[in-house]
């Protein structure tokens, strides 16, 4: 079977399991339903009917923030990797996750009108990603190592961290609590009647990610033949920054930190499909992203009558040890 | 002099690993209902026992004896009765204001969850949480004593205050499974301040009033009730064992998870409460003052019918008064929820912690 073959096979195989398990996960919870509740949930609903309510409402938006938050995460940590020529890079280690959350905190602890009310929190969480995805971007022309680069993301971290603390520190017991909550990260956050504001950025973000394949093909060979090739590299550089900041503010905003997951899975995705084609890159992480986030949803629900587990800690007891088998693989 | 001696008693106070001898724990136990708290007099002394309900192992014993003491075990030697006294939790100030106590706290964790006017007046030193409490500070506050919750599986600051001679009690009320059990820790209050038999007086009183609410109410009102909120992802209601789940049970209403077991939290998914929200009568303790709060704080909140449906109380409107009081005065908790029972009929002005949400 040819590789091309293979890679088909193989992203096939991921879609029907996504589409497997967002079933299961549409069917399946505290309250059974089958099917024919599933069916009718979507194209047929009767809110009188409390297992169509139960499925539209909470699993529905529960299952579909899963897919797009795994899928979002994955292809902005992808986009890091290839503007940094850094496997290491992500938006949770760089530091641009840190500027939603430290906009949110800000939001939540200040208790300020606007920046706590539900737009001004998305807002802020957008235009903290954005603002620190530009500050990385900048810093990136100055710190040529790679390893450096990470150590500033980390620096970064920690200086946000720092701050958070101080607003803690001088914030009421219901805000700190609201603050605490939302950064374990939920899936249940998310409203079906929020479902087509959060699809319509989620493809803007891919539609704006598919426009800039061919030159990020060419920047993995560098930004001077990327140059040679008529390719503007300061906008494409933009243009990455944009959509990561895009894409990791949408997640943020609604589903607070989820972590490890742009960076362990657009690792998982060069090592299974050896390919430097972004285009191909693009539908792996979109599909091993939501798999994976859709998995570790699945995860929580069925430990749940055991263990309590918010989807951030999971993704970071799962993605961490693959990354720290990078790493290894990386400085040996 | 010889007066101020026979007077001064010696509190020692010792914390070992031995299991409570049968004997010692049973005879004479002054408690009734409490199950972490024993209370035992002899013409000799008085044998306060504190168990650890984490560890039947840990037992922390306060011997009150007379002039002809045997000190056994002693680790700390203070003054009794007890005049300068630091309390962490609001259960713990509610229960020396029910003596007329006030006088003896002089440190509290912090200011903004008090109640009682007559503390806010007093003004007493803040000492932070419980794990981060500032030793400096209880220090300054020249208290002899520090009783402490032990939400945590130890008290971080213990070693180090044992060494500047303040002895700290724990105080596990909040491990109660019934309502006059918890109100029973007043005792301990008592006895350390040397107002026992008025702390005596006021249990029987809260006993007598508990009863006396428990018998007038009808055997069954099946007033369907539901209890606690959406935090997070879940909805964390008490377990069936636990303090509340009695006192709902005293009241004669129908808790919904009445035949669960636990005396902790129970933790449910939202799909779970929508899936059983047929027919909730009334709703305690969401945690908020109105239901746009509720909605704010989660908004799947609207899909819940019994939010317009039942009828829907919290303690919230002053949240202090019932943290600081509700613990000691179980009954009248209970002739809230007696009233609340009534539905329609409640006379709403009767209430002393519960408003209705709006």
């Amino acid at each position: 079977m040819s590789s091309n073959r293979s890679n088909k096979v193989l992203l096939l195989l991921v879609l029907i399991s996504i589409l497997l398990l967002a079933g299961m996960g549409l069917r399946i919870g505290d309250i059974p339903t089958d099917f024919l509740d599933v069916y009718h949930a979507v194209f047929n609903y009767s809110e009188q009917n409390l297992s169509e309510l139960i499925i539209r409402e909470i699993r529905l938006p529960r299952i579909t923030i899963a897919i797009i938050a795994g899928a979002a995460l994955s292809i902005a940590g992808m986009l890091m990797q290839t503007l940094f020529q850094n496997p290491l890079a992500g938006p949770y280690v760089l530091g641009i996750n840190s500027g939603s959350s430290l906009m949110v905190a800000m939001g939540i602890l200040s208790g300020v009108g606007f920046f706590n009310s539900e737009l001004g929190l998305i807002g802020s969480a957008l235009l903290g990603a954005f603002v620190f995805g530009l500050f990385v971007l900048f810093t990136a022309s100055f710190i040529r190592s790679q390893i450096g680069l990470l150590l500033f993301g980390v620096m970064l971290g920690s200086f946000v961290g720092a701050i958070i603390t101080i607003l803690e520190a001088s914030s009421q017991v219901d805000a700190l609590k609201a603050f605490a909550l939302w950064s374990m990260g939920s899936l249940n956050g998310v409203s079906v009647d929020q479902l087509p504001v959060i699809s319509f950025v989620f493809v803007l973000g891919c539609l704006g990610t598919l426009l800039i394949v061919k030159p990020l093909n060419m920047l993995v060979l560098g930004e001077e033949e990327c140059r040679l090739m008529g390719f503007n590299v300061k906008r494409l550089r933009l243009s990455i920054v944009f959509i990561t900041a895009l894409f990791t503010g949408l997640v943020t905003a609604f589903c607070g930190p989820i972590a490890f997951v742009g960076l362990a899975v657009p690792n998982l995705t060069r090592m299974l499909f050896k390919t430097q084609n972004h285009f191909l890159l693009l539908t792996a992480n979109l599909l091993f992203g939501a798999f994976f986030v859709l998995s570790c949803d699945l995860l929580i629900q069925a430990l749940s009558e055991t263990i309590l587990i918010p989807i951030n800690a999971l993704t970071s007891l799962v993605g961490a040890p693959f990354v720290i088998y990078i790493l290894i693989r990386k400085l040996r | 002099m010889k007066l101020f001696y026979l007077v001064l008693l010696t509190l020692v106070f010792a914390c070992t690993d031995a299991p409570i001898k049968d004997k010692s724990s049973s005879e004479g136990n002054v408690c009734e209902y409490s199950k972490w708290l024993r209370i035992s007099e002899t013409k000799k002394d008085v044998l306060i026992e504190i168990q650890n309900p984490d560890d039947a192992s840990k037992i922390f014993r306060i011997r009150l004896p007379n002039a002809n003491r045997e000190i056994e075990n002693s680790s700390f030697e203070v003054e009794q009765p007890i005049r300068r006294m630091a309390c962490l939790s609001s259960t713990h100030i509610g229960m020396l204001s029910e003596l007329n106590l006030q006088n003896r706290l002089v440190a509290v964790s912090d200011m903004k969850y008090i109640f009682d006017p007559k503390i806010k007046e007093l003004n007493p030193i803040e000492l932070g949480e419980e794990q981060l409490i500032s030793i400096e500070r209880v220090l300054k506050s020249e208290a002899e004593v520090i009783v402490y919750s032990a939400f945590s599986s130890s008290f971080n600051k213990e070693k180090v205050l044992r060494k500047v001679g303040v002895t700290c009690i724990p105080n596990f009320d909040w491990r109660e499974t019934h309502p006059l059990g918890r109100a029973e820790w007043i005792l301990l209050f008592g006895y350390l301040t040397g107002h026992q038999k008025a702390a005596k007086i006021k249990f029987a009183e809260i006993k007598k009033n508990y009863m006396k609410i428990q018998a007038e109410i009808d055997e069954m009102k099946s007033v369907s009730t539901l209890s606690g909120n959406m935090t997070g992802d879940y909805w964390y209601a008490p377990g069936g064992d636990s303090y509340h789940a009695q006192l709902l049970e005293d009241a004669g209403l129908n808790y919904v998870f009445t035949s669960s077991s636990g005396t902790g939290s129970l933790a449910y998914s939202f799909e779970k409460i929508l899936g059983m929200s047929a027919g909730i009568d009334l709703w305690l303790n969401p945690g908020f003052k109105s239901k746009a709060e509720i909605i704010r704080a989660y908004p799947k909140s609207i899909l819940l019918p019994f939010l317009e449906q039942s009828s829907l109380f919290c303690y919230t409107h002053t949240s202090n008064k019932f943290w600081e009081l509700s613990a000691c005065r179980p009954d009248l908790v209970l002739a809230d929820y007696s009233e609340l029972g009534k539905g329609e009929k409640a006379d709403l002005n009767k209430l002393v912690f519960y408003k209705r949400v709006e």
